[in-house]
């Protein structure tokens, strides 16, 4: 992963949303989508299939312009979050400096969520990389629903977040949490890669 | 940050007042000019007017025009907590100079470096809230030189103007046109405050399915009522609730209004800030790596050089290389110092840009004063004549001379005459002529019948060259003393050169350890000249004679097994034309090397009689000697 590059002066960064079917990862970033000025962002490309699910991949590149002399790109991807699209994940997953795991907070749905956190693990493994060490987010997602339908922040934290990283609640459909995920991510991203820098 | 100061501030966006225009062209004056007629700019207005937004502009739009040209903006407060620049800017912007108020001593600093700038025709703006006669305990040589200049106000937009500022905004779904001007008209005096409303409506708006009228907006903005019902579309209902079976009544749409209305905007200035604290973060580590070791007596030359840049390449790397080059001198001192104590804290350890030095320092240090032998200076590897049976072995000795570690050991085998002791040589000097070498050059040839202890200190040397190494099979000894020399330049990564005249599986008698050391190197053969070499060199050996192609192909179309034997046919097809008193002609180099070729005894003794004559002749002009048959002859040939 190169990310700073000094010598094209230009900071890319890479960022999955990552998790199971149906939790709202292309909500975020259709929401993120149309909060950013027209002239920052390329056009979100969404290869969804006929019921509106996704079946490839969504990515929404963003343009942040020339921060301190570099051009800062962002790119943001979803996965497909169904089960037996796995390739896919992975290839999106591939180079990824940044991952965000959408969480389906209903509490019917967490063992979906179990399973497409180990997949993850997996995944990164396969290509190399420990999660440990990648910048991961979780966003608990779909918390406007009644309080009986899904678990709390503070539950999910427990259950899930065993390495404690950021967490936030979030409702991605009115664009609660979606941005605070997002700074979050990024300030982690781009922290990261020159940290690295002298005794890397 | 306001969304004014996000949106890459420029003098297009900036919506000045009646009296602003001034402000506006003065700054853009500055930008646009190397030497502004006026120095410094001062600019006056409260909180809100566009100060901080000028300044950017400026700043922007000065590097854009001339990116060589040095412009800073600097919140008063950090022109006080940074001290002084290395390199005064060419364009320096300071914000908010109010600010100052507490810090005296600093007003007296910042009136010295106001003057000293203005003396060297330097750009400077500055800003304040008020005008400097205002600040109550204000130094009076800063009041009187921040005034010295251009002293413009920024003044509140009309109302036209501040229509115009929210209509240029850029929105997906735009407020209806009244609730507009009633933004424009109504909320507060400043900018920012406006545009602090109107994003919270545009957020609003965007999630709302009808657009917000004018009652609405009056209420959101007279801030009576933080929560907005907003019905949302029925197309966003959430499916995975309408699965749960249940008809929920989604209670999703109360709004907190409280929430930073430009989201992105929020979100881009939080990744400015990450970035810029991120990419100038080198320079804080470069800042500490110069105390460090300035502070431990090491020149830092480089390391400032550095910081001067405003876009240096890869400065880690370069911190890296330092770093490392102190390492190098670290250890060449440790080196010297367990030859020599006196050798601590010399000055030639406290250069990283003179590593040669140091290597030469600690070269000298380990020989004691001794001298190695060196190359003999008649040898150039420009006449060193490329060809066929020579390219390998060129390429070899220039990436030798070029390449940092360079690929070693290199082997040169070749039958005699071929070059080797020319390309040897040849390198040597060429790495005699860096700063800092010392080569040291020797023919096992000599080592083995001489006593001295010559030998001592070659593995010191920034560079070894060892001539004809098949000749160690004759002494042991020298086998012994040849390995431990040979490892230590190895393992310091120097260059070593061999040649010999046989391959190396055919020295059967010398230690293994030196053949395995060598055999893990380059081995390069130099081959036996084809026609096309033996030409070039025939050009060059007879071309003050003037003479005729016919003659150089006579020569060329012979065989000859080693350069060394072609120089002999020359040699005796020069000396015959010389003692007939003629020119050299193709009928001449026939005569002459057709005929039988005086041989001596020795040779003749040792072969079948089937010599070929030009053989003859290369063996007879042999520096290397095969081993002599008897005494005797020995003696004969030394009373000779």
């Amino acid at each position: 992963m190169s990310l700073v590059n000094f010598a094209a002066r230009e900071i890319t960064c890479k960022l999955v949303y990552y998790g199971p079917g149906r939790s709202g990862k292309t909500t975020n970033l259709q929401y993120i989508h149309d909060r950013v000025p027209e002239a920052r962002r390329g056009r979100m490309v969404s290869l969804a299939t006929k019921t509106d699910r996704t079946l490839f991949f969504d990515f929404l590149p963003l343009d942040l312009g020339a921060i301190s002399g570099f051009t800062t790109r962002f790119q943001l991807y979803t996965v497909p979050g169904q089960v037996y699209y796995n390739a896919t994940r992975r290839l999106v997953l591939q180079g990824a400096d940044g991952v965000v795991f959408v969480v389906d907070s209903q509490a019917r749905r967490f063992d979906d969520n179990v399973e497409s956190l180990q997949n993850l693990q997996e995944n990164l493994l396969d290509q190399g990389v420990d999660i440990r060490q990648l910048p991961v987010i979780l966003q608990y997602n779909k918390q406007d629903l009644p309080r009986d339908l899904v678990l709390s922040p503070a539950e999910l934290d427990d259950a899930l977040n065993f390495r404690d990283v950021p967490s936030f609640g979030a409702d991605a459909l009115t664009g609660r949490g979606v941005f605070e995920t997002l700074k979050a991510l990024s300030s982690r991203v781009l922290h990261r890669l020159t940290d690295s820098g002298v005794s890397g | 940050m306001s969304a004014g100061t996000i949106r890459m501030p420029t003098f297009d966006r900036y919506v000045p007042g009646p009296m602003g225009r001034v402000a506006l062209t003065a700054a853009r004056a500055v930008a646009e000019a190397g030497r502004p007629p006026f120095n410094p700019l001062l600019m006056i207005g409260v909180g809100g007017r566009g100060k901080t937004h000028l300044l950017h502009a400026t700043e922007a739009m000065a590097r854009q025009i001339d990116p060589t040209r040095s412009a800073i903006y600097r919140s008063a407060r950090e022109v006080a907590a940074d001290g002084p620049e290395d390199h005064e800017p060419n364009l320096l912007l300071i914000d908010d100079v109010q600010d100052l108020i507490d810090t005296r001593g600093f007003q007296r600093t910042l009136a010295d470096r106001l003057e000293g700038r203005a003396q060297q025709g330097l750009a400077t703006v500055l800003t304040m809230d008020r005008s400097p006669g205002e600040v109550r305990g204000f130094d009076q040589r800063l009041a009187r030189l921040l005034v010295s200049g251009l002293v413009t106000e920024l003044d509140v937009p009309t109302s036209d103007d501040r229509l115009s500022i929210l209509q240029s905004l850029p929105a997906e779904r735009p407020l209806l046109p009244e609730v507009l001007e009633a933004v424009a008209l109504q909320v507060g005096e400043n900018v920012k405050d406006m545009l602090a409303a109107y994003h919270r409506l545009a957020a609003l708006q965007a999630v709302s399915k009808d657009p917000i009228d004018l009652p609405q907006a009056t209420v959101l903005l007279d801030g009576d009522e933080l929560h907005a019902e907003v019905e949302r579309s029925e197309g966003a209902l959430d499916e995975s609730v309408i699965v749960a079976g249940e008809a929920v009544r989604l209670e999703r749409t109360s709004i907190d209004t409280t929430s930073p209305a430009d989201e992105f905007g929020d979100f881009l200035s939080e990744v400015v800030a990450s970035v810029a604290d991120q990419v100038d973060r080198w320079r804080e580590r470069v800042g500490e790596a110069i105390l460090r070791w300035g502070g431990e007596g090491y020149r830092t030359t480089r390391l400032e050089h550095l910081l001067s840049e405003e876009f240096p390449q890869d400065p880690d790397s370069v911190l890296r290389q330092y770093q490392e080059d102190i390492r190098v001198l670290q250890e060449l001192e440790a080196s010297s110092v367990s030859v020599d104590p006196d050798a601590e804290n010399h000055a030639v350890f406290r250069d990283p840009d003179d590593l040669a030095a140091a290597r030469k320092f600690l070269g000298q240090t380990q020989l004691g004063g001794t001298t190695v032998p060196g190359p003999s200076s008649e040898y150039r590897l420009v006449d060193f004549i490329e060809g066929n049976a020579t390219r390998a072995a060129i390429h070899a000795a220039r990436r030798l001379l070029e390449e940092i570690p360079p690929p070693s050991p290199i082997v040169i085998i070749g039958p005699s005459g071929t070059g080797k002791t020319h390309l040897l040589h040849a390198c040597g000097n060429a790495l005699a002529e860096r700063s800092g070498e010392i080569v040291a050059l020797v023919s096992v040839n000599e080592l083995v019948s001489a006593e001295d202890d010559r030998l001592i200190g070659l593995g010191h040397a920034t560079a070894l060259l060892i001539d004809d190494v098949d000749r160690l099979v004759e002494s042991p000894a020298r086998q012994r003393e040849l390995l431990a020399a040979i490892d230590e330049v190895i393992r310091a990564e120097r260059p070593l050169l061999l040649s010999s005249a046989r391959p190396l599986d055919q020295l059967t008698d010398i230690d293994a350890r030196i053949l395995s050391r060598l055999g893990s190197g380059l081995v390069i053969e130099l081959e036996t000249p084809d026609r096309e070499l033996r030409t070039r060199l025939l050009r060059r050996l007879l071309d003050p004679h003037e003479s005729e192609p016919a003659v150089i192909d006579a020569l060329a179309e012979r065989p000859a097994p080693s350069v060394r034997a072609l120089q002999g046919m020359v040699n005796r097809v020069l000396n015959e034309a010389q003692r007939q008193g003629g020119s050299v002609t193709a009928a001449l180099v026939r005569q002459v090397l057709d005929a039988p070729v005086p041989s001596s005894p020795k040779s003749r003794a040792n072969r079948s009689g089937l010599i070929s004559p030009i053989l003859a002749e290369a063996r007879l002009r042999e520096k290397v000697i095969e081993r002599w048959p008897v005494i005797e002859e020995r003696l004969l040939e030394d009373l000779r």
